[in-house]
């Protein structure tokens, strides 16, 4: 008996070994929980009838709205004046709240026997990136100080990434104006290009800003082998 | 009794303080930890405990750990293995050493 009392009376390292254990213990629970924070099904199913409610209520204001422009009688071209057209087409600079996301090559090194290309950022992440963007609403988007217009090409140039035939090097800074938490989300989105990216130690960095600069299209446009024409019914 | 209001400390100081997870080197550590009380256990039935000899045991087996993932990270190979193996065996040893001696005193 008294060996088992004098045993279970451990010295100070145990216990101090105790607090290291417990410690990584209570990390790792914290982390668990911050991982089991996805939205739950019932949730997931309320989202969804919420949504299709707004649809509708979007679909009548749609006919009202036209009901409304065939009262007044005005046609969709006059509302289009000049200057709405040169904010389309991306010849003026615009501010708004957007997001900043910034993306860097990889800091993992390839192992051996691997194609280190892997790890390196190439065109198709950018435009998977730029897509989501996109489908979140983006109003306007650059990549390095280059305006995305209609006509803009993103592809690998080598080494470095060619946008409106202008070339950069990683970092790339992909700025977008928009509802800043959608953008974010589209990005940040769990399976998302985010996590994508991430298997490869790609690093990107998703920050909202109340106020983003994009600075217009500074290019020149070509229309060599198109023509105007009146509108057929195909 | 010390043992258990040590973890209990550990676990608020844990949820006290946020830490960057890597889950390579807690595992790691835990495991060296765990192989740490074990040993201390044991080596208290063998009547050879030592505070010192089990601090700096842990440190020095931390430490090599730590360059055993460094090193890994160096060649692309998960190295540490190695060490998770080697606290395996001695924690399943020692284990065995303080059920022989639960086994003894109370078979009695």
């Amino acid at each position: 008996m008294e060996k088992i009392r004098q045993i279970l009376g451990e010295g100070w390292s145990i216990t101090f070994i105790c607090v290291i254990v417990g410690f990584i213990l209570s990390t790792e629970f914290r982390q668990e929980e911050e991982i089991e924070t996805v939205p739950p099904n019932q949730k997931i199913e309320e989202l969804s009838t919420e949504i299709l409610k707004i649809k509708s209520e979007r679909d009548e204001f749609k006919k009202k709205f036209l009901m409304l422009q065939e009262e007044f009688d005005i046609s969709p071209e006059e509302l289009v004046t000049m200057e709405d057209l040169r904010v389309k087409a991306g010849l003026t600079a615009l501010e708004g709240s957007g997001v900043i996301v910034r993306m860097d090559d990889s800091n993992i090194s390839a192992r051996i026997g691997e194609n280190p290309n892997l790890y390196v950022i190439h065109d198709e992440d950018i435009l998977r990136i730029i897509n989501e963007l996109r489908a979140a609403g983006a109003e306007a988007i650059s990549i390095n100080g280059q305006r995305l217009i209609a006509t803009s090409e993103i592809r690998c140039a080598g080494p470095t990434l060619s946008v409106n035939n202008v070339r950069s090097a990683p970092p790339f800074e992909i700025i977008a104006i928009g509802d800043k938490n959608s953008l974010a989300n589209s990005i940040k989105m769990r399976g998302g290009v985010e996590d994508a990216l991430k298997v490869w130690g790609i690093q990107i960095d998703v920050k909202s800003v109340e106020n983003v600069y994009i600075p217009p299209y500074s290019g020149n446009f070509r229309h060599v082998f198109a023509r105007v024409v009146e509108e057929k019914n195909l | 009794m010390k043992a258990l209001i040590g973890l209990i400390i550990g676990i608020f100081l844990g949820y006290a303080f946020q830490v960057p997870v890597n889950e390579e080197i807690f595992a790691v550590i835990m495991l060296a930890a765990l192989d740490s009380i074990c040993g201390g256990f044991s080596a208290k039935i063998n009547l050879n405990f030592s505070d010192k000899i089990l601090i700096s045991g842990f440190f020095t087996n931390v430490i090599f750990v730590l360059i055993l993932i460094l090193l890994g990270k160096f060649f692309g190979l998960k190295l540490y293995y190695i060490a998770l193996l080697i606290f395996g065996l001695r924690i399943f040893k020692n284990i065995s050493v303080i059920k022989g001696f639960l086994l003894k005193k109370y078979s009695t």
